[in-house]
């Protein structure tokens, strides 16, 4: 029996659950089935959350609940190379096609004695026994429906290791594409990223779809930053406004790792990005920031929860979105700090720019502070453009749409200043430029 | 194209309001091609609103006037209109724009001119020689250049970017509204040289300040007095002086 809180659903996909599916695996077959099956039945059981669930209170799954999804279906040759060549090349990648591994399209061998990547349907390379325990961690059934979803009906479960002491320059790519052409096609890609003691190394996710019905992207993400490492992890969701996004990013952070994340929230017509870091050993530094473009009908919820478990930990949350046409954008931060930890520096700052009279943006911090020694600030803002700025520009001879694009560049660019890598700025920087002139209507 | 008004600019009994508020309240203005007219005037006479319309700024309501560019109905066109049409405000207070470098934005601006006239966008190397050329006159550094648009620069510093946009554009009319606030005595030289540089080259500057002294250096053909709205009188260069050192009341009190 469904709670009251939760939707009733009735997903074709729940009926084609593939027992056999990791038969063969070199990992615990046995532990993984059980889970498989227990992420099942909590779903059936429990289906989706409503928004009287206080997490979801801006995010109404109802539209979903009320479509129907089936698995996807085996992409054609001809079609996969016509989604791969349009895609940019920064370098080392791995392309994922509705949660399979494409390997003809992946190249990662640069990166060889540096990288360990294993996908669990045809890697079979051993797996160290501590990278086993965080893995295991990561596959265990839990009481969260998108993420037991995403167990039961991953197609493939991809491990990235970066091994100990190595630093990577180049920035590995994880490019995930879901396409449907028949019915509503749910996708479930499943990561799960070990960065050894010491390792550095840039990862980034770019999310693209395409579908002439509607698609669910579910992804989670595990991570797990071991003693004195960094990852620099980006991600860029750019879906079709025919999907639904929903993505759970779970960071575990061990002693003095260094954790930065930047998100560019851009596509699907509702997207649900929750990013939850714990850091559980001392003098870790956690920094989660990003950006959201909105437009038409589109959603976006955006939760970060960071959870200061350690002493001497720094964490810093930094969102600001544009939002125009009927959009909704929401981003809700927490911050937790634990009992008993010391000198915890914990900030979070979200802006907002409403470009249209129906558009929405709602903010959300929620402190929580169960220690004293601990500096800790927040701050929403949410208004228009500046009348004057864009007067200003105007004077100058600079067209209005223009000059309002500029204004928005300019204000969405203080959440990537920070952001300690060149190369990712570059990137991410010109994402953004090319994005606020195709997207915003500004006249 | 030949009629006199081509080469004139005529405001004519402009009656502007801010929320009801009746602001300027009849003012008429002439100004052939070529002349230098400063305007004088106490706290909220309406000097800055004279500028903010000139340049298309919205949130004004004109109730009734006109004002005529070379044959141009200004009130008609949208700010960057004007501006390719040769209309440039030096803003008393220029706005901060963080995340916009000052290179960038000149080179936007002046590319979005060259593309309103129809002409070709500049290269980059031309550009930096433009550039450098109207940065020498100034002694506006490179280094200064790559930083944010006038963000954390000091009041004269705004000023003198104020004065390397206007030499970039190169405009026909020019409003310099109180750029000589708040300047110290060697960038009031520089600001006025960069102004004398412009009229030498036969154009229509408009000079809206409180003070006579960057009159000593920018001598103007006529002076007028902005008073509640209305231009109460006319006079040279020795009218500035006048009120330097008798102050407004003794005219306004006689209009």
């Amino acid at each position: 029996m469904i709670k009251s809180s939760n939707y009733h659903t009735s997903f074709s996909f729940l009926d084609s659950f593939d027992f056999k599916l990791f038969d063969k695996v070199l990992f615990d077959q046995e532990f993984l089935q059980k889970e498989r099956i227990k992420s099942l039945e909590y779903f059936r059981e429990n289906s989706l959350p409503t928004p009287k669930v206080e997490e979801w209170k801006y995010f109404d799954l109802g539209k979903i609940s009320k479509l129907d999804f089936s698995q996807s279906r085996k992409i054609k040759k001809e079609d996969k190379n016509l989604l791969i060549n349009d895609l940019p090349n920064y370098g080392p990648r791995v392309v994922i096609i509705n949660g399979e591994f494409c390997s003809n399209y992946s190249n990662i061998s640069s990166l060889h004695g540096k990288v360990d990547f294993h996908n669990f349907l045809s890697s079979d390379m051993p797996i160290k026994q501590v990278n086993l325990n965080y893995i295991k961690e990561s596959l265990s059934s839990n009481t969260d429906s998108l993420k037991s979803i995403n167990l039961a009906f991953a197609k493939d479960i991809f491990v990235l290791v970066i091994k100990e002491g190595c630093i990577l320059e180049q920035p590995i790519e994880f490019i995930n594409i879901s396409k449907s052409s028949g019915d509503n096609v749910c996708v479930n890609p499943r990561l799960i990223i070990i960065s050894e003691e010491k390792s550095e190394s840039t990862v980034i996710e770019t999310c693209i779809s395409y579908s002439k019905n509607y698609l669910w992207s579910n992804h989670v993400t595990d991570i797990v930053l071991q003693k004195k490492s960094k990852l620099k992890h980006c991600k860029f969701q750019n879906e079709g406004l025919k999907t639904f996004h929903t993505s759970k990013t779970k960071i575990k952070q061990l002693t003095a790792s260094e954790y930065n994340y930047y998100l560019f929230n851009n596509g699907s017509l509702q997207s649900r990005n929750e990013i939850n870091s714990e850091l559980q050993g001392s003098n870790s530094v956690c920094d989660i920031s990003g950006c959201y473009f909105i437009s038409e009908d589109q959603h976006s919820d955006i939760l970060v929860d960071v959870q200061h478990l350690a002493s001497s930990c720094e964490s810093n949350q930094k969102f600001y979105g544009a939002a125009d046409c009927n959009a909704k954008g929401v981003f809700q931060g927490k911050i937790h700090v634990g009992e008993g930890t010391l000198n915890s520096k914990a900030d979070q700052i979200s802006r907002g720019i409403i470009l249209s009279n129906d558009s929405q943006i709602f903010a959300k911090p929620e402190l929580n502070i169960l220690a004293e020694d601990v500096k800790c600030t927040h701050g929403v803002s949410i208004g228009e453009l500046d009348e004057e700025a864009i007067f200003y520009l105007r004077s100058r001879g600079i067209p209005e749409k223009e000059a309002k694009e500029m204004l928005i560049y300019s204000f969405i660019l203080d959440t990537l200043n920070e952001f300690n890598s060149k190369n990712i700025v570059k990137i991410f920087s010109e994402l953004i430029e090319r994005e606020i002139s195709k997207k915003f209507v500004l006249s | 194209m030949d009629s006199i008004n081509n080469y004139r600019l005529e405001i004519k009994d402009l009656v502007v309001k801010v929320e009801d508020k009746l602001i300027l309240n009849g003012l008429t203005l002439s100004m052939n091609k070529g002349e230098t007219h400063a305007i004088m005037g106490p706290n909220g006479s309406g000097k800055s609103t004279l500028s903010n319309i000139l340049a298309g700024k919205s949130g004004y309501d004109v109730v009734s006037g006109s004002i005529n560019f070379c044959g141009n109905d200004l009130l008609l066109m949208s700010p960057e209109e004007r501006a390719v049409l040769g209309v440039f405000l030096s803003f008393q207070y220029p706005l901060e724009i963080p995340g916009i470098t000052i290179i960038n934005f000149l080179k936007t601006a002046y590319n979005s001119l060259l593309k309103a006239r129809g002409k070709d966008e500049i290269s980059a190397s031309d550009f930096l020689k433009l550039i450098r050329d109207k940065q020498r006159i100034l002694e506006i550094s490179d280094e200064m250049t790559r930083r944010n648009l006038n963000v954390s620069f000091s009041g004269g510093e705004k000023k003198r970017m104020e004065m390397l946009q206007m030499l970039l554009l190169d405009p026909y009319l020019t409003i310099l509204d109180e750029t000589d606030s708040g300047l110290d005595v060697d960038a009031l030289k520089s600001v006025s040289n960069a102004i004398n540089l412009l009229r030498s080259k036969n154009k229509f500057i408009l000079v809206i300040t409180h003070y006579q002294r960057l009159l000593n250096y920018v001598i103007p053909d006529y002076v007028h007095i902005l008073y509640k709205g209305k231009i109460i009188k006319t006079g040279n260069k020795q009218l500035a002086l006048d009120i330097e050192k008798n102050g407004y009341s003794g005219i306004t009190e006689a209009a």
